[in-house]
């Protein structure tokens, strides 16, 4: 016993205090810690909580991938204002930023996680709905800054945005999510599909006499169409995703 | 504790793979045995809400497991025969995933996580990446992952599938000790690995449960017997076309051969006492799991 340990006991005595011992105190402790795991146990997390340690096992190089495209597309959009190719070909870079969330989004398909997360608390349609969530909330995060900051460096027009990113933003999204859904779930088929997608839209948008032969109503006609199919996309993911084993013919 | 299997079908098209089964489980392990095809991973399926059944119902202590949804999976283990696992996570992040989405809290998750792969032996490689790990390892991580609920059912579907003999009886023990005070519901074609450690074996044949029991009554209730008899070369191509042969072993004298018949097949054959892997034979024959040893 050290002098200030003897001297709190004299203290103590003379105080006429309790007498705490060390290992009462620890089996307190560990009553406590009991108490509270029990606690835990006894309720599931919540859907919020859940969605956000999705976040945590997600990989995050995919962000820093996506905001590499942004910051390419603004330097060139910034370095060369004048030139209208590269003003309408910024579809292709935003429909690459939509191909990097692929590997994110098929990694339980393709690492065959699906049945060990279908036979848990949260279902696949959860597990997909959490993960579209944290997709669309960080990448809504990337696309607010990026076109802050080129609305206030770069001449563009909202109409240039609309039509220059948002169309190919959600058809290329569109293409992904309706493959992630059907029966041939190819991750490698979803990325061809939407570089396809995105040589066509080149090939329109730099074809002078297309793409001036497109009126305006026309092309408000396709954003509101590949706004409102991206919506029935996504509940179609999410209602495909618990049916995942029902066509599955392994049956031994 | 009882989950209560009642006239339970399945069908994909015109192909039937669960028949109507109906059995009644409590605690305990019960050993699904069956060849390639005979149903069990569709009835394991559709026992942990993967599949919905074409007919019949499952309850857990009397209500429907569909209505009970998320409640009765929070009580479910499922140790797919397929294993998917994503293999640039550790081992101690790929718990803590499945552990988030089978709800349970993050100072819970941290606790069973912790205990898990101290009781699988894992404890030292938790920081490794999972595509490093060897079969034996990515299965104790596949077992820890169903136990990390601590559920009150556990389904494994082809455990031991891919493991060497040594990592077989390490898995068999360990089933063995998780086992205690929930229910087990373990299918394989391997006899040896619900052998010693089943309280009820169900036979799973075409679809149905052939017929079920304990290990020892379902011996006692095969209605041949087993006899051992030495043959010369040339009559062994008769007895193999006339009787079931559990074993061939070439010795000195010709050919052993270990016989499952109603009478005795010749003179000098004695009778042997029968193992369930004669009771196996018995019901699927020798071509039962044909590309799979039954050993």
């Amino acid at each position: 016993m050290t002098r200030l340990e003897e001297q709190i006991r004299i203290w103590r005595e003379q105080e006429h205090l309790p007498v705490v011992r060390e290992t009462q105190i620890q089996h307190t402790v560990e009553r406590a810690k009991q108490a509270f795991y029990e606690r835990e146990r006894a309720q599931p997390c919540t859907y919020l909580s859940f969605v956000l340690l999705q976040a945590r096992f997600m990989r995050k190089s995919w962000w820093v991938a996506q905001l590499a495209v942004l910051a390419a597309l603004w330097f060139g959009l910034y370095t060369m204002q004048d030139a209208d190719f590269l003003r309408r070909g910024s579809g292709v870079l935003i429909s690459t930023f939509v191909i990097l969330m692929v590997p994110e989004l098929w990694k339980n398909v393709r690492t065959q996680s699906t049945e060990v997360e279908s036979a848990s608390y949260f279902t696949l349609r959860q597990v997909y709905a959490a993960r579209l969530t944290v997709f669309a909330t960080v990448d809504l995060l990337l696309l607010s800054l990026f076109l802050a900051v080129t609305t206030m460096t770069v001449s563009l027009t909202l109409w240039d945005i609309l039509i220059q990113f948002v169309i190919p933003f959600h058809v290329t999204c569109c293409i992904c999510l309706r493959v992630l859904c059907s029966r041939l779930c190819s991750e490698y088929f979803a990325v061809a599909l939407s570089l396809f997608w995105s040589a066509v839209w080149m090939w329109i948008v730099m074809n002078e006499t297309i793409y001036t032969m497109i009126s305006k109503p026309i092309w408000i006609a396709l954003l509101v169409i590949s706004a409102v199919y991206l919506v029935y996309a996504v509940r179609r993911v999410l209602q495909s995703a618990n049916q995942s084993w029902e066509g599955n013919l392994i049956w031994n | 504790m009882e989950l209560k299997l009642a006239q339970l079908t399945k069908t994909f098209g015109d192909m039937t793979a669960v028949d109507a089964v109906s059995y009644t489980m409590r605690n305990g392990v019960y050993g699904l045995l069956g060849v390639n095809g005979a149903g069990k991973t569709t009835l394991m399926r559709m026992i942990c809400t993967l599949m919905k059944p074409t007919d019949g119902v499952i309850t857990w202590n009397g209500r429907d497991i569909w209505s009970l949804d998320g409640e009765y999976r929070r009580v479910l283990g499922y140790l797919p025969q397929e294993f998917g696992f994503y293999p640039d996570f550790s081992a101690e992040e790929y718990l803590l995933y499945i552990a988030s989405i089978k709800g349970l809290r993050p100072a819970v998750a941290k606790q069973r996580v912790n205990e898990l792969l101290h009781t699988v032996g894992m404890e030292q490689v938790r920081k490794k990446k999972m595509k490093k790990f060897s079969g034996g390892m990515k299965r104790r991580i596949g077992i820890a992952q169903a136990m990390l609920n601590d559920p009150q059912i556990l389904i494994l579907d082809e455990p031991t599938a891919g493991l060497d003999p040594n990592e077989r009886i390490r898995f068999r023990n360990l089933i063995s000790e998780l086992s205690e005070q929930r229910l087990v519901l373990l299918s394989t074609h391997i006899v040896s690995d619900v052998e010693y450690i089943a309280n009820d074996i169900l036979l799973m044949k075409e679809g149905r449960i052939a017929c079920s029991g304990a290990p020892q009554q379902l011996i006692a209730d095969m209605p041949i017997h087993v006899w051992r008899c030495t043959v010369t070369k040339q009559e062994e191509a008769a007895y193999t076309r006339q009787y079931k042969i559990a074993n061939m072993k070439l010795t000195v004298g010709g050919t052993e051969l270990r016989i499952l018949s109603e009478q005795q097949p010749c003179a000098q054959a004695v009778q042997e006492a029968a193992t369930l892997e004669d009771v196996f034979l018995y019901h699927f024959g020798e071509t039962g799991g044909e590309n799979n040893a039954v050993l």
